[in-house]
């Protein structure tokens, strides 16, 4: 049987293409020159601590995570990718776990503070505040090279906050996003300040027993003891009580200072039966101490501990002895997590980010894709037939790993498998890839199976590009309107089902006209049937899928937001896919469409797909805030014009073989279009 | 003949065309919205008959309005995917399908034609049954002594000009006077005529005249302004005021609502710029209000209201409104929407209701249900069919 060596090559020429995307994605997160000597770096944290301190319960956002999903985030804002990996002199290298970096910016900020951890994709950036740039346009930078431009970043910052985000250039997102990330990056690095520093008692502090220290720096919580027992304090809150605005006595200032700088680290205090849900921040500790609030009775100890712990971190001689605190440190967070029922959840959230099932999953399907490749070159060869199989339980597993993936996340946050942008993309794959896996169950023919291993690794390379771009936790809390199961497992699973199976049915279009043009197999008319029935029949479920889901958003709108219908542009995105599936089917029903029209028609679907899948949400516009995104407009304009040119390139296959049909120079171009199936 | 015109109106062609015409129209309208605002894109695409010369594709092609495209369906709907279509147990689903997708297009237009919207904000221990409108405002003129106290309403779409040198003029049975509307702005706040940024030689009424607020494309953000000129019916002006609210630095210093008295023939009238009110068959009490946010944050995670509906007959139901969860009695739906998120706990904080009166409130759901069965039948027979013929002969690949 003659296969034209034409699939080969394209599959060849992708797999080319797919390599160089990802060596250039690596090439673009090359390490800085820069190389440090092993006597100027901090000592390396035991595995057994990064173990303890990864599963330390902190809340964020509204979510209590684990400490690894808190600093795995903070560290992809800044940085691009997840870890630290330092160039010793001398060759060789360290690298840092998240957890590894986000201890070595707490206790040895002056070392920490030269990693190279902030991306800076354009040097430019750095010009408009002020500082001279490394020689490659995108590189990284140590916090040390940015704090000469601090105040220039922050003024940076505070004007771009009146320019709303459309008018605002690439530069300015850009400046704006490093000033977010050095002032978050300084709330970490100051945290044990209050602990390192102490406080200077005011020369004036008429009360014992701090009156006798007058003048000397005593540890922070010797000065917060020494203050709550005062005259001085008694009198200002009886003031405040009584409405009176005084002004706070000296070392109240320096105390409040503390306390808010200490506000937004809230690892540190487990909940209590008072406050169930609440992991107070630092900060809150001293607010309760003072005021008498439900924590204060553990917060001196729990302060002294940390106090204890900087000054071990500042002799490096006592770093036996800092691990051990910071890993009792970490076993007692873990214990009052564990006592208070909070900690199963943290347990699997640590574990889902470690697992990295998407990842495994991509790299998974571009090695089947390869493998894939290689067994086409001789198809039906012994070992061409044994890749095959390899490839089809190759390609089960890996969906398998996505489903398990969203599942782990379904039982770490309770609610449906989509509740934000970042779950569609896994979501959509698994559902294209079940749909194919079901088509290759059917036809045998390979085809449905590589177009199932084509979508694993695009959607799994989507969800990491998305990811690392977006830099924020994947499991963000839901806004209020989010938060019913019920609608989140009916109405967006099966909008998001629909989405799927309309990009599939434009996939198996594609794949149909790429054939039509390059004049493959052109006796094969079941190659042919094959694709215009699996095209045509996937687009009939995707019409059911999106009809259901648009009507049931409709139903959810009318029970959350007092209208069924409101032509809020993520419901008109929907209901443009459903009237595009009802005009092409309807387009086949009166004639004016057959095969290859169908085909046109079911390719150009994957544009409306675009549009509501990603394009609404740039709008900024209309009720669905909580999916509004920014900066991917070229990348949805890129992807339009891929979509359209396969279209135009069938609308000319199409007017290509009528004209050599008149012409009646092409005997066998009529055997070419085997009925409309 | 009358199978001929069903023929032609429910032809697939007609569909075809209806179906692109309304995706082009969703687009246009879409986009439109990230300019315009939803109000107005509603107004030029979503529920216009045809739409007005600024939509135009381009500046130059004119559009049909959605309304006219889903009415045209709804014939061709009718006339095709009901009547004409041929009844056997293969088309039922088809049958079916297409039926919904007609009480589908009902129901939008009973929603557009009777639905009734607007808000309730009301503090925790106090009750209400008055319901003001998101956004349309209009006059309200009273005879508060007289022996018909009834108010009369004008709309704003009654008065809204093109331009603010239009002016309009209004009549009711038993009025002793004409009321001359005139000046009217979108968006305005009323002002001294010492206000530098007023055009000098600005109408003005006392030392008081109107600034022009840019129109905001939320539509409820805006406030109109009227100059207004009682004439009497032998034509004398016998009393004139500009209505609006008064805005400083963004807040609304003074409700513009406050009634403007004034006596024609003896009689003493009350006329008031305001935003539209009407009232439901029952009070609802706010007995409590509970919001809980996320640990550290801002972030509402629920809040919900705790209500007691009190009937004319004076007895009393208590439920809970809260967020995907409404409240449905008597024909009216009230919605948890807002609340008062700024009052430090403890204060006597408020909760605004979103309330509707819709009477096709539940026909989508009815739809949708038979449209899934429809379409279910449908493919799957489709299915089954395809299925059983690849048995007979499996594909030679």
């Amino acid at each position: 049987m003659k296969k034209a060596p034409v699939i080969p090559a394209i599959l060849m020429a992708l797999a080319v293409a797919a390599s160089a995307l990802y060596f250039s994605s690596k090439a673009r997160v090359a390490e800085p020159a820069r190389r440090f000597a092993a006597e100027q770096l901090a000592p390396e944290w035991t595995k057994e601590v990064i173990d303890i301190m990864e599963r330390v319960p902190k809340t964020d956002d509204g979510r209590t995570k684990s400490l690894h999903t808190f600093a795995y985030y903070e560290l992809l804002r800044n940085r691009a990718i997840p870890s630290v990996r330092l160039s010793l002199e001398g060759g060789g290298s360290r690298s840092l776990p998240p957890v590894g970096w986000f201890l070595d910016v707490l206790f040895y900020p002056e070392v920490a503070n030269r990693y190279p951890v902030f991306n800076v994709e354009d040097s430019d950036a750095l010009l408009q505040v002020g500082l001279n740039p490394h020689d490659k346009k995108r590189d990284k930078y140590a916090y040390e090279e940015l704090a000469p431009a601090r105040e220039q970043l922050i003024a940076a910052r505070t004007r771009l906050a009146e320019v709303p985000p459309e008018k605002q250039s690439r530069l300015d997102l850009q400046i704006n996003n490093l000033a977010s990330n050095v002032i978050r990056y300084e709330e970490l690095m100051h945290f044990l300040d209050f602990a390192r520093q102490g406080v200077a008692i005011p020369a004036d502090f008429p009360d014992e027993p701090l009156k006798s220290k007058a003048g000397t720096t005593v540890p922070f919580s010797e000065a917060l003891v020494g203050l709550k027992g005062s005259e001085t304090f008694a009198r200002f809150m009886a003031a405040a009580r009584s409405g009176d605005r005084s002004p706070m006595p000296e070392l109240l200032q320096k105390i409040d200072l503390v306390l808010r700088d200490t506000s937004r680290i809230s690892w540190y205090a487990p909940p209590t039966s008072a406050t169930p849900d609440a992991w107070v921040p630092a900060g809150g500790l001293i607010r309760d101490y003072l005021t008498g609030g439900p924590h204060g009775a553990a917060a001196i100890g729990q302060l002294q501990t940390l106090e204890k712990l900087a000054v071990l971190a500042a002799d490096r001689g006592k770093n036996g002895e800092l691990q051990a605190g910071v890993a009792a440190l970490g076993q007692g967070l873990v214990a009052a997590a564990q006592a208070s029922n909070s900690y199963k959840k943290v347990a699997m959230d640590r574990g889902y980010l470690k697992a990295g099932l998407f990842s495994w999953a991509k790299w998974g399907f571009t090695l089947l894709f390869l493998l894939m490749a290689v067994s086409w070159l001789a198809p039906s060869s012994r070992w061409g037939r044994g890749l095959g199989r390899l490839s089809l339980w190759g390609a089960v597993a890996g969906y398998g790993a996505i489903f398990v993936g969203i599942g782990w996340r379904v039982l770490i946050t309770g609610w449906g498998p989509i509740t934000n942008i970042y779950e569609t993309i896994p979501f959509i794959t698994l559902m294209a890839g079940v749909f194919a896996l079901g088509m290759e169950m059917l036809f045998k023919n390979r085809i449905p199976l590589i177009v199932a291993v084509c979508c694993g690794a695009a959607g799994m390379f989507l969800a990491g590009r998305y990811e690392a771009g977006d830099a924020a936790d994947t499991m963000p809390s839901l806004v209020a309107v989010l938060r019913s199961n019920y609608w989140l497992w009916t109405h967006v699973t099966s909008i998001n089902i629909g989405y799927a199976t309309v990009l599939l049915a434009a996939i198996f279009s594609m794949i149909y006209i790429f054939c039509r043009l390059f004049d493959i197999t052109r006796q094969n008319a079941a190659l042919f049937r094959m694709l215009t029935q699996s095209a045509y029949g996937i687009l009939c479920f995707g019409l059911v899928f999106s009809l259901v889901g648009t009507v049931l958003g409709g139903i959810w709108g009318n029970d959350s937001w007092g209208r069924f219908w409101g032509w809020d542009p993520k419901e008109n995105g929907a209901l443009v896919i459903v009237l595009w599936c009802l005009a092409v089917l309807h387009m086949r029903l009166a004639g004016w469409i057959r095969e290859i029209g169908l085909h046109v028609c079911t390719a150009f679907g994957a544009n409306f797909c675009l549009f509501s899948w990603w394009h609404v949400n740039l709008l900024n516009v209309g009720l669905h805030s909580y999916g509004f995104t920014q900066g991917l407009d070229q990348k949805l304009f890129l992807a339009y014009g891929i979509v359209s040119l396969v279209v135009l390139l069938g609308v000319a296959v199409k007017v290509l073989e009528g004209m050599a049909l008149k012409s009646g120079r092409s005997g066998g171009v009529a055997g070419v279009e085997p009925g409309a199936g | 003949m009358a199978d001929r015109l069903l023929a032609v109106l429910g032809s697939y062609h007609i569909a075809v065309v209806l179906f692109l015409l309304m995706i082009l129209l969703t687009l246009v309208g879409t986009f439109s919205q990230k300019t315009l605002g939803l109000y107005e894109s509603l107004r030029i695409y979503f529920v216009s008959w045809m739409v007005p010369r600024e939509g135009w594709l381009f500046g130059f092609i004119p559009l049909p309005g959605m309304a006219s495209v889903l009415a045209v369906m709804f014939v061709n709907l009718l006339a095709g995917g009901v009547l004409r279509i041929r009844k056997n147990w293969r088309t039922i689903g088809n049958v079916i399908a297409h039926l919904s997708m007609l009480g589908l297009i009902a129901a939008g237009a009973m929603s557009l034609w009777y639905k009734q919207e607007g808000h309730m904000r009301i503090f925790e221990g106090e009750s209400s049954n008055r319901v003001q409108a998101f956004q349309d405002w209009v006059l309200e003129v009273q005879e508060p002594g007289g022996a018909d106290r009834s108010i009369q309403i004008i709309r704003e779409t009654a008065f809204r000009t093109k331009s603010p040198g239009e002016t309009t003029v209004f009549h009711r049975g038993g009025w002793p006077f004409e009321l001359k509307v005139s000046g009217y702005q979108r968006n305005a706040t009323i002002t001294t005529t010492g206000d530098p940024s007023v055009v000098p030689g600005a109408r003005s009424v006392d030392g008081y005249t109107l600034r022009p607020l840019p129109v905001s494309p939320q539509h409820e953000a805006n406030m109109a302004g009227v100059f207004l000129d009682v004439v009497d019916l032998g034509g004398q002006v016998v009393a004139q005021t500009v209505l609006a609210q008064v805005i400083r630095q963004g807040e609304i210093v003074t409700r513009g609502d406050a009634p403007f008295s004034f006596a024609v023939g003896g009689r003493q009238f009350a006329v008031s710029l305001t935003r539209e009110t009407w009232e439901v068959p029952f009070s609802i009490r706010l007995d409590d209000f509970k919001a809980e946010y996320y640990p550290g944050t801002r972030k509402a995670k629920e809040y919900e209201s705790q209500v007691t509906r009190i009937s004319p007959d004076g007895s009393e139901t208590k439920f809970r409104i809260w967020m995907n969860n409404p409240l449905r009695d008597s024909g009216y739906v009230a919605y948890q929407t807002s609340f008062d998120d700024q009052s430090p706990p403890g204060q006597e904080r408020y909760s605004v209701l979103t309330v509707v009166k819709n009477p096709s409130d539940q026909w989508p759901l009815y739809s949708l249900l038979a449209a899934t069965a429809g379409l279910m039948i449908t493919f799957l027979t489709k299915l089954v069919r395809f299925l059983r013929r690849a048995a007979v002969s499996p594909s030679a690949v």
